[in-house]
């Protein structure tokens, strides 16, 4: 496996999978504000 | 189905809430979390599409756990392309993707944090999808420990991305601990749970570290160790 290969992979055992990220701008927003207020907190 | 080795990627997730998963797949635990691997198979402009490599394909190709490790170590960084932005610059982005960012618009600066102050960065895959492996990285982490000159902070908020605090000693633990519980909770939903603990990067060790002594060590494989 050191040089790249060519896989044959079984095609009964192919289930691709699509992948997404949906809810980042809520999550990240939610860690901002909270970071930010204790810093406001702490001041 | 033809795919290439080149294709073999890797993600991690949560050991505890995979245990269905883990059973079918080929897999490594790193402290709480789980190394599971997968193929690429393609890129769109609204996701990506993977073929999860599980026991019975891992074992018709005949390799290893270890060899897949090694294999997708090298690929990951190559086809996911970390990087570290400004929370500020990560949310900019998010929110306008396709346009300029308009000036002086109060309703959009109240929703973004101030650039800078306090510091915190987001770190994860060019297209912010399942990025959060980026941590196994512990080279590109040294290199930004560097940078800001200080140890890391590692809040994991999601399998797509991990936030990271340049470490200052004034820095509550249990309070970061509680919030990353509490937005896991209330806004992560559970299939992207990541991991309800937090970790240090210890930028003279180059080595990530659970802060709380309950939580299992995350210790870097040797073989990437070595190859250093």
């Amino acid at each position: 496996m050191k040089e790249p290969s060519v896989i044959n992979v079984d095609d009964n055992k192919v289930v691709v999978e699509k992948e997404v990220n949906t809810s980042s701008v809520e999550r990240l927003s939610a860690y901002a504000k909270t970071i930010n207020d204790k810093k406001k907190e702490d001041k | 189905m033809e795919i290439s080795s080149k294709d073999i990627i890797f993600e991690l997730v949560n050991t505890e809430s995979n245990q269905e998963i883990l059973q079918e797949r080929p897999h490594r635990e790193i402290g709480d979390l789980s190394v599971i691997y997968k193929f690429l198979v393609s890129e769109t402009e609204d996701g990506i599409y993977t073929l999860p490599i599980t026991n019975d394909i891992a074992k018709d190709m005949n390799i290893s756990e270890q060899e897949l490790f090694e294999v997708a170590y090298k690929n990951t960084d190559e086809r996911l392309s970390f990087s570290i932005k400004s929370m500020r610059e990560m949310l900019i982005g998010m929110m306008f993707p396709f346009d300029e960012m308009p000036e002086n618009d109060p309703m959009v600066e109240m929703m973004l944090p101030p650039e800078g102050d306090p510091p915190m960065y987001v770190m994860t895959s060019s297209d912010g999808i399942k990025g959060a492996c980026c941590i196994l990285y512990s080279d590109k982490l040294g290199d930004f420990a560097d940078k800001v000159d200080s140890d890391l902070v590692i809040l994991p908020s999601s399998i797509h991305e991990v936030i990271i605090l340049p470490k200052d000693e004034s820095m509550e633990m249990d309070y970061l601990k509680n919030m990353v519980n509490e937005i896991n909770m209330g806004v992560v939903s559970e299939e992207d749970r990541l991991s309800n603990n937090i970790f240090v990067f210890e930028r003279a060790a180059r080595e990530l570290k659970p802060v709380f002594d309950n939580v299992p060590s995350i210790s870097e494989d040797e073989s990437i160790k070595k190859s250093r």
